[in-house]
């Protein structure tokens, strides 16, 4: 195009000159289609928005009372805390400082909370409401490009509202602690916290096709989060709970999870103690959850917005994969990364105190003289236990004789010694010390023993909700999918065959959850069972030793027989004429039904009951793991928790494979092309060849049929022939 | 162009399309008739990649709408019956932000925008704000905007409806223009005199079965066995109805003032039969001409008002 323009030009010196594109245009234009995809990142949506928003005179109208609002109660704020006296006496100028700041973190959160969501969740809904859509669609625009538009556009018309407050939390500095460092790292979380919550409503404007709906739906979204915030910082059990309730003030509230995650984390960064990899942890932790979140919101609004024959399962699988993946990879480096330090540490202390790397075993006089119990250098044997094998650890330097305490000193118990990597010879009691010192500072699987014991917790809990989530998210998908993908999944032969559950259809959904989640909580069961020392940490807390097994034998296998129950009701639900939306929301409230079931005899004070609760409640069996419940509500776990595990895996498993049983019969019936059951019971009638050949005629006859007023007039060559245009166009 | 095999959509309960097959040739302006409710909408919009079928296969330009959406929506330019416009930007900024949407490289895009508001009639307006625009003008931008990335197919939900007798005539003025250029024009309307000054082929459709497709006069062609012709009288005009009500062949005719419209069944070379009984009959016949049938009549003929 440009060469025969130049060539015209040389031909004919008058025409006007042709303007020059710049070489970096062309260069992205004729050779890098990368750099083009990276050149549609300057979305269109994104610049007709911005035309729009900035023409509309409620914009400035808007800023100048939201700013002017923020700006007067931060001024009465600091007013009021100047003048304020704590325990008799004034406040210092540092503590005023800090609750300006506390407060200050407080309204921009209820800011980002309510203006973000107003605009991103009418961003796609609008859009719907005002009958424009169907041209956006139908445009070049991928589905991403137009949730990116839109996403972008609203951060940047949102994020005016949160950046014209800058100059009023300067304030806080003035009185000092805080530091413009503080500041801006609690802008880069806040700024962070919006793009979620920008994301998370332009994915519920995806949804509606009516705005009011989507207003609704996100502040009860973002008001559910809260709640959820708020009642993971006051779960009963939990020792932080009590002192939420008396000295966190301000904290306590709706909003405290994100609060105290900004004041602790901004806090830690500026101290000087925090060592290298709690840092790096630090901003991890944060960061896998804001990307998944992220990614999680932003695919979930593209997969709406993509056309209705294209798969919209499969790359969410596959986001699922990943991200536990990623998040086990995580935790686990952190894990070792925490163990390698707390290990340095503790070689470095038995240097100095011992003047060698590590105490000797003790010797047959030894065990004989002193008994099962006995002190070794330094560390004694801290707790006996009958059940388990003789052991070693060494963090803890504790020996454990399960069966010989008073058998006489048997060098055949000492081949019965466990070390952390499976070793089961240990001839030699010197070689073995050797053994496990090499082995705990050189390996990897001891690093998540006992340290990593507590945090486990946390992590069971965390993926058997992830496991949850997938349950109800894959199996609440459409019942049939579309022919394009059917076609497509019909393709899959040979060894193939096993990429079936990443495709769509909720009982490729049910199949891919459950072993998904089976997967999952095995390894966990594995990780529990052989890294972390399942005998020690409650064992010295509460004098029982029920968290290992329940944790690693019970838990996982009752909480998947709950999932597969879970899974086999949204699917029934999918094949009812409820469809696969109301079924994941029936789902939704029976399992928060039976989540919290368990608080009504909390909240009438009896105990007991409320545990037996509680054990039947799978969304509060992981709370279960993941918080460390005290003395007394241990005792009633132990003595109430076992029977009722028993009780209610027989429910949901009879209820499950029921379920189960009824789905595979009523799929094997269903008609995809009309998405209709067959009648059941009776088999069809088998045709005769000359009623199969008749039907065949009439599936393949022309469908043009016209009708005619007289129809002895209808001539039959007119409803034989295909409906084509033969004539040329008249023009 | 458009190929359209066994299409079926069923929504819970209804059948709005069942199973309709027609094909639409290049450079053809393709009418699609039928009542409220009928189905036109929903095979319009399949055609569009926006739904998909229950079943059946739909071709544009040999892709496939259901495997190839992405592919099919860069030779169409769909225009539906019902639409909004950002009111907020001016005319240039909206055919700007189409034509980025349609990835038309930056140094094509204002030439493009120019040489489409030329062809809608636009460059006087092109700094007018959408939200001052009457519907008429929209209706022009939104046909300018499906032009901008030169589309071989434009498929047209109701183009005309709601606009005013001038706004119509300029619509139909330009599609005329545009099939000049070679486009595969496939619209839908229920104002039928103009669709059919318009499109050299209709379809019609009702209760989502397509009664009808192909060249609309060879469409009359096949449903008429009878043609239709109107006598002129000087006087006698009952006498003559009665007379014309007894002869063979003859059916369905009505007596106005002077002229009586009759069908006539029998051969052309026997219709001097008829003229002669009436002379006989002393009847004094002024003229005798053939009627012509419209697509209006037609539609009428071939449809009973039942929807999907």
């Amino acid at each position: 195009m440009d060469e025969s323009k130049n060539q015209e030009q040389e031909k004919n010196p008058k025409a006007p000159a042709v303007k020059k594109r710049g070489l970096l245009s062309r260069f992205i234009d004729r050779h890098l289609p990368t750099l083009r995809l990276l050149g549609r990142l300057r979305s269109p949506i994104f610049m007709k928005e911005m035309r729009a928003a900035f023409r509309r005179r409620r914009f400035f109208v808007a800023h100048t009372i939201t700013v002017s609002v923020i700006g007067v109660v931060i001024l009465v704020s600091a007013f009021y805390f100047a003048e304020q006296s704590g325990g008799g006496t004034r406040l210092s100028s540092a503590q005023v400082g800090e609750k300006l700041f506390e407060y200050f973190i407080l309204v921009q959160i209820l800011l980002t909370c309510l203006v973000y969501p107003a605009f991103g969740c009418t961003s796609i809904t609008d859009e719907r409401a005002n009958k424009s859509f169907d041209l956006l669609v139908t445009s070049n625009l991928q589905p991403w490009e137009i949730v990116y538009g839109k996403f972008i556009a609203t951060f940047v018309y949102s994020s005016v509202f949160i950046l014209t407050t800058i100059p009023f939390v300067w304030l806080s500095m003035l009185f000092g602690a805080i530091t413009p460092g503080k500041i801006a790292l609690t802008y880069f979380f806040l700024i962070l916290f919006s793009i979620v919550v920008t994301l998370l409503s332009v994915f519920v404007s995806s949804l509606f096709e009516s705005p009011s709906k989507a207003v609704i739906t996100t502040y009860g979204a973002m008001l559910f989060a809260a709640l959820i915030f708020y009642f993971a910082g006051n779960m009963p059990g939990d020792a932080s709970a009590a002192e939420a309730a008396e000295g966190a003030g301000a904290r306590t509230g709706m909003f405290a999870g994100v609060v105290d995650m900004l004041s602790k984390v901004t806090d830690k960064f500026s101290t000087t103690g925090t060592t290298g990899y709690q840092r790096t942890y630090m901003f991890l932790y944060p960061m896998y959850f804001f990307l998944t979140f992220c990614a999680f919101f932003f695919m979930l609004a593209s997969n709406r917005l993509k056309p209705p024959s294209y798969n919209r399962s499969t790359s969410m699988k596959l986001f699922v994969v990943f991200s536990s993946l990623l998040i086990i990879l995580i935790v686990f480096g952190h894990f070792f990364a925490a163990y390698k330090s707390e290990c340095n540490q503790k070689l470095e202390k038995c240097r100095i105190e011992t003047g060698s790397t590590l105490p000797a075993l003790p010797t047959k006089e030894e065990i004989e003289d002193e008994g099962p119990v006995r002190d070794l250098s330094n560390s004694a044997i801290k707790r006996w236990t009958e059940k388990t094998w003789y052991k070693v650890t060494w963090q803890e330097r504790r020996w454990n004789w399960p069966d010989g305490h008073d058998k006489p000193y048997n060098p055949k118990n000492w081949k019965k010694y466990r070390l952390p990597r499976g070793e089961n010879k240990c001839p030699d009691p010197e070689y073995s010390w050797k053994r496990v010192e090499k082995n705990y500072t050189e390996n990897f699987l001891p690093a998540i023993n006992i340290w990593g014991l507590e945090k486990s917790r946390l992590v069971a809990g965390v993926a058997f909700l992830f496991c949850f989530i997938t349950v109800l998210f894959f199996s609440g998908e459409p019942l049939v999918p579309s022919l394009r993908i059917r076609t497509r999944v019909f393709r899959l032969r040979g060894w193939k065959r096993i990429l079936k559950p990443f495709a769509p259809g909720s009982a490729n959904g049910v199949v891919f959850s459950l072993v998904f989640s089976a997967v999952i909580f095995t390894s966990i069961s594995l990780y529990f069972y052989f890294a972390a020392d399942l005998h020690s940490l409650d064992y010295e807390n509460t004098g029982r030793e029920y968290r290992g097994w329940y944790s690693c034998m019970y838990f996982p296998i009752v909480f998947w027989i709950f999932l597969l129950f879970v899974a086999q009701l949204t699917l029934f639900l999918s094949t009812t004429r409820a469809g696969p939306l109301y079924g994941k929301l029936f789902t939704f409230f029976l399992v928060l039904i039976l989540t919290l079931a368990p608080i009504l005899p909390w909240a009438a004070r009896v105990k007991a009951h409320w545990w037996t609760g509680y054990a039947m409640s799978p969304i509060f069996m992981i709370f279960s793991i993941w918080k460390l419940p005290s003395m007394q509500e241990d005792i009633h776990l132990v003595t109430s928790g076992a029977g009722v595990f028993v009780w209610s895996m027989i429910v949901y498993s009879s209820l499950g494979f029921t379920l189960a049983t009824i789905n595979l019969y009523r799929l094997r019936r269903l008609d995809p092309t009309r998405l209709r059951f067959r009648a059941g019971g009776r088999r069809r009638r088998r045709l005769s060849k000359e009623e199969r050949s008749r039907m065949e005629a009439e599936r393949h006859e022309s469908t043009l049929i016209i009708k005619s007023a007289k129809p002895s007039a209808r001539t039959p060559s007119a409803a034989e022939k295909p409906a084509k245009t033969t004539d040329p166009p008249q023009k | 162009m458009i190929d359209v095999v066994k299409l079926r959509k069923y929504f819970p309960g209804v059948k709005a399309v069942n199973g309709i097959t027609f094909h639409v040739n290049q450079g053809d302006i393709f009418g699609f008739i039928g009542p409220n409710g009928a189905g036109k909408t929903t095979t319009i919009r399949i055609l569009s990649t926006l739904s998909e079928p229950t079943s059946g296969e739909v071709f544009v330009d040999g892709l496939d709408c259901v495997n190839e959406p992405e592919k099919v929506r860069q030779i169409i330019g769909y225009m539906p019956d019902y639409f909004g416009v950002y009111e907020d930007v001016r005319v240039w900024e909206y055919l700007d932000f189409f034509a980025a949407a349609y990835a038309i490289p930056r140094a094509q895009r204002k030439s493009r925008i120019e040489a489409v508001m030329e062809l809608t009639d636009l460059e006087d307006l092109r700094h007018r704000m959408v939200s001052d625009m009457s519907k008429g003008m929209r209706q022009r931008l939104c046909l300018a905007k499906t032009l901008l990335h030169e589309p071989k197919v434009l498929i047209l939900d109701e183009p005309a409806s709601g606009l005013d007798p001038r706004a119509r005539i300029e619509i139909r003025e330009l599609l005329k223009e545009l099939a000049d250029m070679g486009k595969t024009i496939f619209l839908s309307s229920h104002i039928l005199t103009e669709l059919s000054d318009l499109c050299n082929t209709v379809g019609i459709i009702e209760q989502g079965k397509l009664l009808a497709a192909g060249n609309w006069k060879d469409i009359v062609k096949d449903l008429s066995t009878a043609v239709c012709y109107c006598l002129s009288v000087a006087s006698r005009g009952p006498e003559a109805a009665e007379a014309l009500g007894r002869m063979e062949k003859v059916s369905a005719v009505e007596a106005f003032d002077g002229e009586i419209n009759f069908q006539y069944s029998g051969k052309i070379e026997e219709l001097y039969r008829v003229i002669k009984e009436l002379v006989d009959a002393e009847i004094p016949i002024t003229a005798l001409k053939q009627s012509d049938e419209n697509l209006e009549t037609l539609f009428m003929r071939v449809t009973n008002g039942g929807v999907a």
